[in-house]
This record gives structure tokens, C-alpha cells and sequence, in this order.
């Protein structure tokens, strides 16, 4: 997976796995998101989303988070080929 | 001997701690938040053991007011042991706080919990590796079934007893900032009152990554004003030369990446100690390739884009009507048994040859008020057993996820739906349903603009006056004006206070989706018992108060008429304002005698009116009292305008302040007023009268 570039997790289909490559945005979202183990590098998988345009439900070392669109944007993703 | 008792949410600690400590149990309002946490009492036959049932927290760093409350206990109140509850089915996650605990105190204890639903997932634990990894002892628990709490316990007691300095925290930090930036600062906190060196070395390492929570505790301490400067949440600038010399190794390209900032160490340590984790998992747990279980199962029908919502409907709608439909018999026996228990006892008194005023007081005055609050209380304990319930089995957070969308449009949250449609029922127990958003402004906002939703007692009083003024489908078109008038003014309520003193916090919305599981009817009923308790100790202080005054104002001075008792001389006065609307001094009244009850309006309104007994004679006397407009304008002033007395006395202990509730209470009969004004001049423009 050397070249391939990193995706918004906003813009992931359900059903895409990857990596998390970085956490951007106020440091009280990043802070939150460490507590919840959405570290560089944790293994991720998108399960569904939720229709007009609500939030992502993903899958992060064994536990399912939703994730507010607008939040999604901050969460960039190496996706696995 | 004193244990707390700490873990992630939803990884069953409070059927832990239910499953201790029975029915031995007391709520207790963390001073300065409205964060309530549970102590409990053991019978043991050596001790007293008092357990703590701490907020779930998935961290130590202070994010949510849970968090820091449950920070704040660990760091002043020193217990003796700390047990750690981890779900064995969410290991990864969950040994993220036991890390941070272990390096927090040495007196640890994990409660392996869910062990039963590990086993059937095909998920095996070598626990004995895992203690060994850990350097803490670890039992395997299964709460529901009160399996493994005695040797938890046993471990607990021992932990206790032991020595106070435990082997190193298992986690490798980098050296740079292990020697470089820790050690050093240790030295200065451990020399601090009260922090022993196993807590400072942790104290430590929140304070250079800029935990602000820490750093307050750090320099209040007697001489740690100058410590926590050194390596406070701005340590960057402050701390900059000295960090400096112990910098990180250059990069690859030589470059030396400078100071670490506060955010990046935070993000080396969460890094440390995720890779900790992972190694542990692999050496411990065997789990079997991921499967669609039940859990999917489930969520792709309660999620489905379509199904889903007709479901959430479904849920709600049969949920409120347990609550608020089925629960109504058994309110108006507590209200009717009031009323007789008044009769009789004035009947009681009056054999005694106690003076009349007394006997009007007990039979019509404090019976009947105390009788009005009281018999909502089935509302709420029926309330609070479906909504724990929902709760409990994790659909509650599915839905929160289905509708957050629509409720991040008028600037609230998902996870204030159910409060919102719930305060539809009964303004009281929706405030404490605010209680699952965990960020505190979030949590007071709903708080302010739940009010202006008309519960079911205001709904009760409009049906019957729409009803009386507005024969056949204009009722309905009536009501359905009203309550687009107060959806109207709770979307532009809200929308001003984020504009003006509650801006939308920045901290996300992140839901965790736990896996279901049919939850514990003990876990229900304890949960349900302490809500309505927290009500009643704390409403009936003010209830008697309120229903001695209304008593008063219309029993004084003696003998008089109605019209000329204090209270009519009161609604004299108030009509002097309330005639902008073509309220005369009746319906003022009426609008100040409903904030003890709402329930209690129409028999204010039938008195006053002079109505005899039933709808018809009411319905009469109303309509030959004011024109429709004024009707209308008044129901749009009582739908929006103060709620009852229960609601602000739970606004306030929601809010965590007579200041707020204040608030809250003032916007309410200003927008009630001004809104009532905007309805009464468009419809005399549009021809009403």
C-alpha cells in the first residue's frame, strides 16, 4: 500500500478498510479521539452510513463509533488495497 | 476500607456494582456539577466496605464532565483500591484505562467482566499471562450472573493491605521523554504534600502532555503553583528551554523536530500505549475471525435507512404510551387517594375542634397541591423503566445516531431526542434524560428550551379549550396551530442561544454503538428508584410552600368572595397588564395558580369561572367569558410561558443552579408574553376577534 493516497473517512464508502493517517481539528476532538483509540495507524473499517448525510459508523479496535460527517472530515485514511 | 469502581461505559459496572451492594445504596450531587455518582455499602463479615460506583469514563484525561468528576475522586479522595471494569469482548479499548489507572495508583484490581459473552464469541482470555503482563491482578467477572465477585473482592482486600509501592507501570515510553521530561518533573511533584511517587510519575506525565484537570490539581497543592507552571497546559512556552535540551532524536533528514509540543507527546503516549496493547493481545487472546454477529444483525435492521425510523416510531411510540397512557390510572388513584386522605383528615380535625383555617388548609390546600405533583410520579417511574431499558440494551444509542442529523440542524444533538419527544409526556423526567449528552452546554441548552415544550398536562387543558371555542375540525386545526407555534419557538429559542451564550461547543459527537444485551430487571428498578426519589426529596420542600401560599391568597381575608380575595386582588392587578391581550383577572390567576400543577388548571378555571361540575358547564362558562382570539392567544401564552413548579426545581438541579434555571424561567414568560403579543395582533389584523 506504499502509494496510495489518503481518503477523508467523510468521503469512505460503507465497507472500506484502512488505516488512520492522522486526526486533524480542535484538540478537544483529537484528545477524544485518542481516548477512543483513533490513534495514526489503528486499523479502521466503515460499517455503514447514515442517510441524509448522518453521521459514519465505523469500527475501531473492536468497537463500533459513530462519527458526525462534519467530524469524519477531520480523519484522513490510508485505505488497504 | 473504600473501593471505587472505574471502566469504560457500558462494560455492565453498574450491574457490578448493583450485584455488591444490593439494595444498600445512596445518590449523592458531586459538589459544583450535576453529575450524581452511587455509593454503595458491603456486608462482609471482617469490614465495612463502602464501594463508589465512579461515572464511565474512557480515559483519565478530563473530557466530559463524567471524566472529570470521576478524576477528581481518584485524585482528592484517595481510595483504598481501585477495581477496573474491562468487557473481555472489547479488550483493545478497554486496557487503555486500566493502563492509565495502573500507572495512577498501585492498588488495582480488573474485573474481566462479560466473560460469558467473550466465551460465546469464541474469544479466549489466558488470564493468568494477562496478570502477568499487567503486573495487577486480574478476575474474571460475569456481573449479571454475580459470578467471580467474591474472589474479586478477595483480590481487592488483599491489593489493599499490600504494599503501597507496586512493581514499574508495564508501559515503555520513549527514553527522550521518559528521562528527558519526565523524571525530572516526578522529582518535583513526588516532593509535593500529599502525592506519593507512584502518582507523581503519572502526574507527571498528564502534566507535559497538557492535561488541564491535573495541572489545576497539581497547583493548588501547597508549592505546586510553581511545579505546574513549569509543565502546565501553556508548558510549550514555559517549559521551552528546558525541553529544548532534552529534544527528541533529529529526524531522518537530520533536522532537529525541535520542542515537543504538548499535543504531540499526547498523541507518542496514546501511541505507546495502543502498541503496549497490542503485544499483550497477542500473547493473550485468541479471538476467532471477525463474523457478522448478532449485534450486525440487529443493526442492520435498526439502522436500515428506511426500516429504521419506522421501527425508532414503533419504539417510541409504544415506550410514551406505557408511560404516559397506561401509567394514567394508576396517577389518578394516587390523586383521588390524596384528596380522600385531605377529607378524612379534615374530617379527623375538625372532631379535634381545631379552628376552620386549619381544617381548610389540610383538606383544601395541601391535600389536593401535594396530590397534583405526586400523581405524576407513575409517570415518571413508568417513564424511567422504559427509558433505562431502552438505555440498557444500547437501541437508545441508535437512535441517538438515526436522528442526529435533524437535530444538529436546529443546533441540539442526537442524543436529545428521546428527552425532547419525551418532554412531549412530562417536562420533569425529560430534563433528566438530558443526562446522556455528555457535554455540559449541550446538556444545559436542551435543559433551557424543554419548557417550551407543552407536556401532557398544558396538552390536557388546550384540547379542552380548543375544543370548547373552536367546534369541529377547526379543534384540530386550532391544536395543530399551537403546536407549530411552539416547535417554531423552540427552534428559534435554541437558535439564539447558540448564536448569543451557548455557542456550539467545538468537542464532536462520537456515539459508541455497544453491542446489545438484554439488560438486568435490578439494574432497571435501582436506576428508576433513585430518579424518582432525587424528585421527591427534593420537590417536597417547595410543594408545600407553593400550595400553602396559593391556600392563603385565596382563603384570605375571611369570608370574602372570591373576586375579593387576596388572590383575585392579585389577578386585578396582573389584568392591568394581562388586558393588552383581553385577559381579565381570572385567566391571570389561572396562569399563576397552574405553576404549582398544570393539572390543576381547568378546576382553577371552573371555580373562577364559576362553572359547575364537568366539561359542558366549563366549556359554557369559557366561551361566553372571552371571543376565540383571546382564547387562542391565551392557550400560546400558557403552552410557552413558565412551566410547572416541579419543572424548575428539576431545571435547577439540572443545570447546577438557581442561575440557569433563573434564566430559563425569565426567557420563558418574556417569549411566552412577547409571542402571545405577535399572535393576538396578527389575528386582529387578519380579522379575528
Amino acid at each position: 500500500m506504499a502509494s496510495v493516497p489518503a481518503v477523508r473517512l467523510s468521503d469512505l464508502a460503507s465497507g472500506a478498510k484502512g488505516q488512520v493517517q492522522e486526526v486533524l481539528g480542535h484538540p478537544a476532538f483529537r484528545q477524544r479521539m485518542l481516548a477512543l483509540g483513533i490513534t495514526p495507524g489503528s486499523p479502521l473499517a466503515v460499517l455503514r452510513r447514515l442517510p441524509f448525510h448522518g453521521p459514519v459508523e465505523i469500527v475501531v479496535r473492536g468497537t463500533r463509533i459513530a462519527v458526525r460527517l462534519r467530524d469524519a472530515q477531520q480523519i484522513s485514511v490510508l485505505l488497504r488495497r | 476500607m473504600r473501593i471505587a469502581l472505574a471502566g469504560n461505559p457500558n462494560v455492565g459496572k453498574t450491574t457490578l456494582f448493583n450485584a455488591l451492594t444490593g439494595r444498600h445504596q445512596e445518590v449523592a450531587n458531586w459538589p459544583g456539577t450535576t453529575v450524581d455518582y452511587v455509593t454503595g455499602r458491603m456486608a462482609d463479615s471482617h469490614e465495612v466496605i463502602d464501594v463508589i460506583d465512579l461515572p464511565g469514563t474512557y480515559s483519565l484525561t478530563a473530557y466530559s464532565q463524567e471524566e472529570r468528576v470521576a478524576l477528581r475522586f481518584l485524585l482528592r479522595e484517595r481510595p483504598d483500591v481501585v477495581i477496573v471494569v474491562a468487557d473481555a469482548t472489547s479488550l483493545e479499548r478497554n486496557l487503555y484505562l486500566v493502563l492509565e489507572l495502573i500507572e495512577f495508583t498501585p492498588k488495582v484490581v480488573v474485573a474481566l467482566n462479560m466473560m460469558d459473552a467473550a466465551k460465546r464469541q469464541g474469544l479466549r482470555v489466558d488470564v493468568q499471562r494477562l496478570r502477568q503482563l499487567l503486573g495487577v491482578p486480574v478476575v474474571p467477572t460475569i456481573a449479571a450472573r454475580s459470578f467471580g465477585l467474591s474472589s474479586l473482592i478477595k483480590e481487592a482486600k488483599r491489593v489493599a493491605a499490600g504494599p503501597a509501592e507496586a512493581p514499574e507501570p508495564p508501559v515503555g515510553y520513549p527514553g527522550w521523554l521518559r528521562q528527558g521530561l519526565v523524571a525530572p518533573l516526578t522529582a518535583r511533584v513526588a516532593a509535593l504534600p500529599e502525592v506519593g511517587h507512584h502518582a507523581a510519575k503519572w502526574l507527571a506525565l498528564q502534566l507535559v502532555q497538557g492535561d488541564e484537570e491535573v495541572f489545576r490539581y497539581v497547583a493548588q497543592l501547597p508549592g505546586g503553583g510553581e511545579v505546574a507552571r513549569l509543565a502546565g497546559p501553556s508548558a510549550a512556552a514555559a517549559a521551552g528551554g528546558r525541553v529544548a535540551t532534552f529534544a527528541r532524536p533529529a529526524d531522518g533528514n537530520g533536522v532537529d523536530p525541535g520542542p515537543p509540543r504538548p499535543q504531540e507527546i499526547a498523541l507518542i503516549v496514546a501511541d505507546a500505549r495502543y502498541t503496549f496493547i497490542a503485544e499483550v493481545l497477542r500473547a493473550v487472546a485468541r479471538r476467532p475471525p471477525w463474523r457478522r454477529d448478532q449485534t450486525e444483525r440487529l443493526d442492520g435492521l435498526f439502522l436500515h435507512p428506511l426500516l429504521g425510523y419506522a421501527i425508532m416510531g414503533a419504539v417510541f411510540a409504544s415506550g410514551f404510551w406505557l408511560a404516559f397512557v397506561a401509567s394514567a390510572p394508576l396517577s389518578a388513584r394516587v390523586d383521588r387517594a390524596l384528596v380522600a386522605a385531605g377529607g378524612a383528615t379534615a374530617a379527623a380535625t375538625s372532631s379535634l375542634g381545631l379552628p376552620v383555617a386549619v381544617r381548610s388548609l389540610v383538606a383544601q390546600g395541601i391535600f389536593p397541591g401535594v396530590g397534583a405533583v405526586l400523581s405524576f410520579v407513575p409517570y415518571m417511574a413508568v417513564f424511567f423503566v422504559v427509558y433505562q431499558f431502552l438505555q440498557d440494551t444500547g437501541y437508545m444509542a441508535r437512535a441517538s445516531v438515526l436522528v442526529d442529523r435533524f437535530m444538529e440542524r436546529i443546533g441540539l444533538h442526537g442524543k436529545g431526542f428521546f428527552a425532547l419527544v419525551s418532554a412531549y409526556g412530562c417536562n420533569v423526567p425529560a430534563l433528566s434524560a438530558t443526562r446522556v449528552m455528555e457535554n455540559p452546554r449541550d446538556r444545559l441548552l436542551a435543559n433551557l428550551v424543554i419548557p417550551f415544550i407543552p407536556c401532557n398536562a398544558r396538552l390536557g387543558v388546550m384540547a379542552v379549550m380548543t375544543a370548547a371555542f373552536f367546534p369541529g375540525p377547526g379543534g384540530a386545526l386550532a391544536m395543530i396551530g399551537l403546536l407549530l407555534i411552539s416547535v417554531a419557538t423552540l427552534t428559534s429559542v435554541t437558535w439564539l442561544y447558540r448564536r448569543t451564550i451557548l455557542p456550539t461547543d467545538p468537542a464532536p459527537l462520537v456515539l459508541e454503538l455497544p453491542q446489545y444485551h438484554w439488560p438486568s430487571l435490578r439494574n432497571v428498578l435501582l436506576a428508576t428508584w433513585h430518579r424518582v426519589w432525587l424528585f421527591l426529596s427534593r420537590i417536597w420542600w417547595y410543594l408545600i410552600w407553593a400550595t400553602l401560599a396559593i391556600w392563603a391568597l385565596t382563603y384570605f381575608p375571611v369570608g370574602a368572595p372570591l373576586a375579593q380575595s387576596w388572590a383575585g386582588r392579585l389577578g386585578h392587578a396582573l389584568a392591568i397588564f394581562g388586558g393588552h391581550y383581553g385577559f381579565d383577572w381570572r385567566l391571570m390567576v389561572a396562569i399563576l395558580f397552574g405553576f404549582v400543577a398544570k393539572e390543576t388548571t381547568l378546576s382553577t378555571l371552573g371555580v373562577l369561572f364559576g362553572a359547575g361540575q364537568g366539561y359542558l358547564s366549563l366549556s359554557h362558562a369559557l366561551t361566553s367569558a372571552m371571543t376565540p382570539l383571546v382564547a387562542f392567544t391565551y392557550l400560546v401564552v400558557y403552552m410557552l410561558y413558565v412551566p410547572c413548579l416541579s419543572t424548575v426545581v428539576q431545571m435547577r438541579r439540572e443545570s447546577g443552579g438557581w442561575g440557569w434555571a433563573g434564566l430559563g424561567v425569565a426567557v420563558n414568560v418574556l417569549v411566552a408574553f412577547a409571542v402571545g403579543l405577535i399572535v393576538e395582533r396578527v389575528g386582529v389584523l387578519l380579522g379575528f376577534s
